[in-house]
């Protein structure tokens, strides 16, 4: 293992990290028919709650203090917003273990975790030019979304969003790291995925919660995912609110990316061990 | 015929066992499976109640307990057909472009049946346990009277649901034998499944069509529920259940013995 574990210049680190960005970026590229099946998977899910709630909504006006426009409004920019966040790190990570690739990663003078976090950042940047487009003309096309609630809100949603990649990165690499431990995670990362999915409030609001369960779920890093974005482009986030937030995102990264690397720290001892 | 059938019945029990002693050599794996497997059920239970935690909200009236014995008559079918066909999964990449089907082809049994038998996932049925709770849950809310016949009825329409699943992923597999993919089709239609979790009423026409006629995801789980619950407004439909799971059962294994016809193998 090297000891040389931080690039040299910003510049150096940059061109280097920038490359598995762009070989991401093509890995995607090369996928044309996954990309198209991908665009009516989230077509798929929004429909489904969207038809869901206008069930829901038809005999009352506002539930939990969302009338049905908003909860709308709700699903299909979470869905449009988690169709950029997303990446497969995890997965990627899993495959890499199992093939013995992961040694390769490991001599070379390179950071893993920001390694696997720049392959993440190409998924997105893939995903903000190519995916995420079709599916924001498709669902504005077929359902009543509104707009963002101020210009403001919308600088500060786009900031958000970019923060829950970071987030979603941090979550994704340590997971995936679990496939050092166990031979096949594919059952804890589809979990992970259902999990983040609810306590993200991607399916449904987090304030349509029990009390308890608000204040626990405060405490977790999943809400930072979703649930605060989507708040701020409703506009039921303004000032303090709105700058804690935004902080509260920036910690939850610090933290996600701090965890990651002590399991990482962890998981080199074991790699060790299943190559002797 | 009937020689036919039982060998394959004896070999699909041999199948069985030696897959069950592979999976008994990673005891962590298999916890691990099962417990995910609990927590996959968990996550819809949850939303669901919290969907319905300000009092008296229905969905185009159907009640939350009408709505939990949907949802939890909708996990046997769904999870007998991940126990039985997970390897539907791997036909595009596993048998057809890595080339595996040669080996398939060149025995004297239906290459279904072995395909589907190579890969069996025993512990999704852990699933059906958290199901059966939420329907005996479900009954107990809307005063639901159960029968002898009413149990083996429902044991017959979870079984012809497992089928209508079974018939739609074989044939979507099948396209893999005209269009080699690694995953294809398969992972919008696994998210359609969502849809057949809740009454097919609350969507809009073009969509309760294709839950109906094309992908009959609504006999899944929707239609045999609302035998359950006395809804008289289905009844020909719930007549037509078994009609439909043994249409799709048959489509998709003569899409899938066409596919075999069209299969070429892999190399030079």
């Amino acid at each position: 293992m090297s000891t040389r574990r931080f690039p040299d210049s910003v510049i150096d680190g940059f061109i280097k990290y920038n490359e598995y960005m762009r070989i991401s970026f093509h890995k995607m590229l090369a996928y044309r028919v996954s990309y198209l099946i991908g665009v009516i998977t989230y077509i798929i899910h929004v429909s489904v709650y969207y038809f869901l709630y206008k069930a829901l909504y038809h005999q009352s006006h506002t539930i939990n203090g969302y009338d049905l426009q908003q909860m709308v409004t709700y699903v299909a920019i979470g869905w449009i917003s988690k169709s950029f966040y997303l990446n497969y790190i995890d997965r990627e990570l899993t495959e890499e273990v199992k093939s013995g690739h992961v040694a390769m990663d490991l001599i070379k003078p390179i950071d893993f975790q920001l390694m696997c976090f720049a392959r993440g950042l190409g998924q997105s940047l893939f995903r903000i030019v190519l995916f995420t487009p079709p599916i924001i003309i498709v669902t504005t096309c077929m359902f009543p979304i509104s707009g963002p609630a101020s210009p403001v809100h919308m600088f500060f949603f786009i900031l958000s969003t970019f923060l829950s990649v970071l987030i979603y990165s941090g979550i994704n690499y340590t997971i995936g790291l679990l496939s050092i431990f166990f031979l096949s995670i594919s059952g804890i990362l589809y979990s992970k995925n259902m999990i983040i999915e609810l306590l993200s409030g991607l399916l449904i609001p987090l304030d349509w919660f029990p009390l308890w369960f608000q204040k626990f779920s405060a405490f977790l890093p999943f809400q930072a995912i979703a649930f605060l974005p989507l708040k701020i482009y409703l506009g039921r986030l303004d000032g303090s609110g709105l700058v804690y937030a935004i902080s509260l995102q920036f910690l939850w990264v610090i933290i996600t990316m701090l965890i990651g690397r002590l399991v990482w720290k962890i998981c080199q001892r074991q790699i060790l061990i299943q190559g002797g | 015929m009937l020689r036919q059938f039982i060998i394959h019945l004896d070999l699909g029990f041999a199948y069985l066992s030696q897959f069950m002693k592979t999976r008994m050599e990673y005891k962590a794996d298999l916890i691990l499976g099962l417990v995910t497997g609990l927590l996959f059920q968990l996550i819809t239970l949850v939303f669901i109640d919290v969907l319905f935690a300000k009092q008296g909200l229905t969905i185009n009236f159907w009640t939350k307990g009408q709505i939990l014995f949907i949802y939890g008559f909708s996990i046997f079918p769904l999870n007998l057909f991940f126990a039985f066909f997970p390897n539907l999964y791997n036909v595009g990449s596993v048998y057809i472009i890595e080339g595996n089907f040669d080996r398939i082809l060149l025995r004297p049994l239906n290459s279904l049946f072995q395909v589907l038998l190579e890969k069996v996932d025993i512990e999704s049925l852990i699933g059906m346990l958290v199901g059966g709770a939420i329907v005996c849950y479900a009954s107990a809310q809307l005063n639901l009277e159960w029968t002898i016949i009413k149990v083996v009825t429902f044991a017959g329409m979870v079984i012809c649901g497992m089928f209508i699943y079974g018939g739609v992923f074989t044939a979507v597999a099948s396209f893999s034998f005209w269009w080699p993919d690694r995953v294809g089709l398969m992972a919008p239609l696994f998210n359609m499944i969502t849809f057949g979790k809740y009454p097919v009423t609350i969507y809009n026409r073009f969509l309760q069509y294709i839950l109906m006629w094309i992908i009959p995801f609504a006999f899944v789980a929707f239609f045999p529920s609302a035998y359950f619950l006395d809804n008289v407004q289905f009844r020909t439909y719930i007549a037509l259940i078994p009609v439909v799971a043994f249409c799709s059962m048959s489509a998709g294994m003569i899409i899938w013995n066409l596919g075999t016809r069209h299969y070429e193998s892999t190399g030079s």
